[in-house]
């Protein structure tokens, strides 16, 4: 095929699935807003170039639905007609079946045969005022393209098949489609047309957007000449302290800046904003809301947050998963919600930013949240808990249920989701990646998934730790905490867990594996006795603490694939190159913990919920730290929410904005007042030489100092919470122990009213839009 | 085997080898050897190639001779077959030598039986056996599926 006429075709498709992906926004844009004249030029603009690119390349087909869709909009445009809902709906179809006709376009290289006359129809009476003869169905029911085409494609010759590009788009979708080898070639456009496609609109806009093909195997080669580079320029830098010569290290100093500069850019050419994905979702969202006949406002955070591409594909299918759930099964009908007390428009969060060199992006609904019910009765009859326990199951202790395969508690099975593709699917697809899910979920008022994705997957921050002579990376996003036992200190007793020896952080027993041991290195297991440095780490929803020599720092690895014959060792996601050129090998955590039997022998357990508590801590207990507040007696925090208790002079308080800070360990830790959170409590005395009873609280790997007055004890209560009616501010409930009544704080609220000051002095209408 | 080829050779203890000139790529002495725990033992550990892990390959191990491959100052020989990149750690490198046919053998009845499949045969030198290496069965065991399951999650659409 000659390259040109390839070239053009590749060009008008990008275009046309731009345009496309464009109008499906503006649609759904004008809707919202149908006096709104700008969107009704842009959509009339977009179809208009549709109708013109297709003419010139006799994508008849094409041509002839841009083109009847084209006479309504200008009706539109002129204003002789109002915009309402048939209009859109049709005019959307209309989108459809052009989508449907690029896809195909972009596999065979020729238009799909199928009917359209009576969505033309009903485009051209609506253009001229009349009412529609049958409401076309939408969108199935316009997708004609499919088996037609393959029948087509298997009658005709085969001409010169294009072999499937292994370069990508830049900028533009990657078409997983295009790998679909039926390149069939029939009808092509003359030459003549094929010199006139570049000045008929075609790349008027790829002009400005410039988008060029660039192989992905390029791309790889000049990341890893950069880093090589990096670590070139790390060796010359210490002759700077050897030859003194300015001039030697003014060149030096610049080979550095430049070196620095490179490195950032590369890595900016896999990154790609989220908006590329969420792209879809306005439409995705109107389709489902206007089917299942509920209204939906979807509210978008953020859409400008960059990441690696080849994420992006991958979140795509989870993200569709959990927003048609948060529509479908999340979202009330108008006439519950109003009966509920809630606005008529349920409203979907989509948030996305960076933390902590992680990407998280929300799904947030303010809908009815999880049937726990449902998920309790699921729970019993697929003998995953006896009736009995399952009865006694908090909500949070039954949330982690739904993430277990084929668990699903739908009863009835939409045409949009409940296939039985479940949260399980979402949590395998994120952590693939290596990122991670959390759910968290109120009865009646919403709930939030939230997924932590790396930034990259070519690179992520890992701790080094050491093991015998060699030095481990580990990544950080499957490190919990750090640990240093000191069996004088009676912190470690080398405890039995089936068979596993385990030791106790906090209330929990967790399982102890050595990495010396795992790597079978042969090197004796440290006695008992000796200290021991562990990294608390999480697998399958399974924490164990890996025992290494030493603990060194933190560092940004570039991840590369160990190569043929080595990365099937399960026990390594990797190799990365250090400092000083040297390979370190990246520990694969979930591999390690597969491999040592951890898994198996502690999931037939992690049905239950909460598989670490000690023998005499009963499933429906709960463990908590009494404190106090002037004012307020009897207040408690769970437990499990405790990382530390410090004491914190008055004195190295300093502000940071309107907040109180105090540096804590390598970073800086806020401090929140609890009294100004909690109703009922007085303010605590500042006084400059006093010690401050502080507790310690982790979000997102970032500690938070909740400041008292006084600590007093830890207890076990029954873990029956009775909520507070009406709801107070900053308490979940109260739990009853010899008659005695403890407030549990709401620390999910605490921590919202914390980071929202400015709204910090009214009661929010919606506490599931936790930042936690 | 071609009419006269040139041979880059090398020593692994008392034996004496040749390789085809133009399957080697470079000859590295000072590559650091990362150990990899748990991989096959020929493999001695991977080496950073200018950006790009390569494994080392114990050529003492890979021929199951009865001597060991020195501890740091071992020579790398970057062989590149089949797309595969490797470096074939040795004891020491010889000269180039330009053979034909005609001194061609079968391989010596002292060699291990089992790492026969890996030589094509011998030179008979005036004073010593050259013994010809098949660079592509080097990296064999590596390149066959070991087995062992590939684990989900693991990161293999990497570059390497």
């Amino acid at each position: 095929m000659d390259n040109l006429d390839e070239e053009i075709i590749v060009e008008f498709i990008l275009e046309a699935r731009e345009i496309v992906d464009l109008l499906d926004q503006n649609f759904v844009g004008l809707e919202a807003n149908p006096s709104d004249n700008k969107l009704i030029a842009n959509i009339f603009r977009g179809m208009h170039t549709l109708k013109g690119s297709s003419g010139v390349f006799a994508f008849k087909r094409l041509e002839r639905v841009a083109h009847a869709a084209e006479s309504l909009l200008s009706v539109l445009r002129e204003g002789s007609l109002q915009f309402d809902t048939v209009k859109a709906t049709i005019l959307l179809t209309a989108v459809d079946v052009i989508r449907d006709i690029i896809v195909s376009i972009d596999i065979n290289r020729q238009e799909p045969i199928g009917d359209d006359s009576l969505l033309i129809e009903n485009l051209l009476a609506l253009s001229r005022g009349q009412p529609i003869s049958e409401l076309v169905k939408s969108p199935d029911g316009a997708a004609t393209a499919g088996p037609q085409v393959e029948s087509s494609a298997a009658d005709s010759p085969l001409s010169e098949p294009e072999p499937p590009s292994a370069s990508v788009l830049l900028g533009s979708e990657l078409t997983t489609s295009s790998s679909v080898p039926s390149p069939v070639l029939q009808e092509r456009p003359s030459d003549a047309d094929e010199q006139l496609a570049p000045h008929n609109g075609l790349t008027r806009k790829s002009e400005l957007a410039s988008p060029i093909k660039v192989n992905l195997e390029v791309l790889d080669k000049l990341i890893n000449v950069t880093s090589e580079m990096v670590l070139a320029r790390n060796r010359l830098l210490p002759f700077t302290n050897i030859y003194l010569d300015p001039s030697f290290s003014a060149a030096v100093r610049n080979i550095d800046l430049l070196t620095r500069e490179l490195q950032g850019r590369m890595l900016t050419t896999r990154m790609e904003p989220i908006s590329q994905v969420w792209m879809k979702f306005p439409r995705l969202i109107r389709d489902l809301a206007n089917e299942l006949g509920k209204k939906v406002e979807l509210i978008q955070e953020g859409s400008e947050t960059e990441l690696d591409r080849t994420l992006l594909d991958s979140i795509r299918d989870p993200l569709i998963h959990i927003i048609r759930n948060c529509v479908d099964h999340g979202i009330e009908t108008p006439d519950i919600r109003l009966a509920r007390g809630k606005p008529e428009t349920g409203k979907v969060y989509l948030r996305a930013n960076h933390e902590n060199g992680m990407v998280v992006i929300e799904v947030a609904d303010d809908g009815g949240g999880i049937d726990f019910e449902a998920v309790r009765a699921m729970a019993v009859s697929k003998n995953l808990a006896d009736e009995h326990e399952a009865a006694a199951y908090t909500d949070s202790q039954l949330l982690p249920f739904i993430f277990l395969p084929g668990f699903s508690t739908k009863k009835v099975v939409t045409k949009l989701s409940g296939r039985g593709v479940g949260a399980d699917v979402v949590k395998t697809n994120i952590s693939n990646i290596g990122g991670s899910v959390e759910v968290d979920s109120q009865r009646g008022r919403g709930t939030n998934t939230r997924m932590k994705i790396p930034l990259t997957l070519a690179i992520m921050p890992a701790l080094f730790v050491r093991c015998e002579q060699e030095r481990y990376a580990i990544p950080q996003n499957s490190i919990v905490e750090m640990v240093k036992l000191d069996s004088k200190r009676n912190e470690y007793s080398q405890e039995d867990f089936y068979g596993v020896p385990v030791f106790r952080l906090r209330e929990k027993l967790v399982p102890l594996l050595f990495l010396s041991q795992q790597l079978e290195l042969g090197v004796p297991l440290p006695s008992e006795g000796e200290g021991l440095n562990v990294a608390v780490l999480q697998s399958y929803g399974v924490l164990f603490g890996l025992v290494v020599d030493e603990v060194l720092d933190i560092q940004e690895v570039v991840i590369k694939s160990m190569g043929q014959g080595l990365k099937t060792i399960p026990d390594f996601a990797g190799a990365t190159i250090l400092g000083d050129g040297r390979v370190a090998l990246i520990l694969h955590i979930d591999g390690i913990a597969t491999n040592s039997g951890l898994v198996t022998k502690l999931q037939a357990r992690s049905l239950n919920p909460a598989p670490f508590v000690d023998d005499r801590v009963k499933a429906n207990e709960m463990s908590i730290l009494l404190f106090n507040l002037p004012g307020l007696d009897n207040l408690a925090i769970k437990l499990a929410d405790v990382e530390r208790l410090e004491k914190i002079s008055v004195s190295t308080i300093q502000r940071s904005g309107d907040r109180d800070v105090v540096k804590y360990g390598d970073g800086i830790m806020p401090l929140i007042p609890l009294h100004r959170f909690i109703q009922g409590a007085e303010p605590i005395s500042y006084d400059a030489d006093k010690l401050l009873p502080v507790i310690v609280h982790y979000v997102n790997n970032k500690p938070i100092g909740l400041v008292v007055s006084q600590v007093q004890d830890i207890m076990q209560v029954s873990g029956v919470l009775h909520r507070s009616d009406p709801p107070q501010r900053g308490l979940n409930g109260c739990v009853v122990s010899n008659d005695r009544i403890i407030n549990i704080i709401d620390l999910q609220e605490i921590i919202m009213l914390y980071t929202l000051p400015e709204r910090a002095s009214t009661y929010p209408q919606t506490i599931d839009m936790v930042i936690n | 085997m071609k009419q006269s080829a040139e041979f880059i050779t090398f020593y692994l203890g008392e034996f004496f080898f040749g390789i085809i000139a133009t399957e080697v790529m470079e000859l590295n002495r000072d590559l650091k050897i990362t150990p990899v725990p748990k991989s096959p033992k020929t493999v001695r550990g991977i080496v950073n190639l200018r950006g790009e892990i390569v494994p080392a390959i114990n050529m003492h191990e890979r021929f199951k001779l009865d001597t060991n491959c020195k501890d740091d100052d071992s020579i790398s020989l970057i062989l590149s077959s089949d797309g595969i990149v490797i470096a074939a750690l040795v004891d020491e490198v010889g000269e180039i030598i330009l053979l034909n046919e005609d001194t061609f053998e079968p391989p010596p009845k002292n060699f291990p039986q089992v790492s026969r499949e890996l030589i094509f045969g011998v030179h008979k030198l005036p004073d010593k056996l050259l013994i010809i290496v098949d660079s592509t069965k080097i990296a064999s065991e590596l390149t066959q599926s070991t087995g062992l399951r590939q684990l989900p999650g693991q990161l293999t659409s990497l570059p390497a």
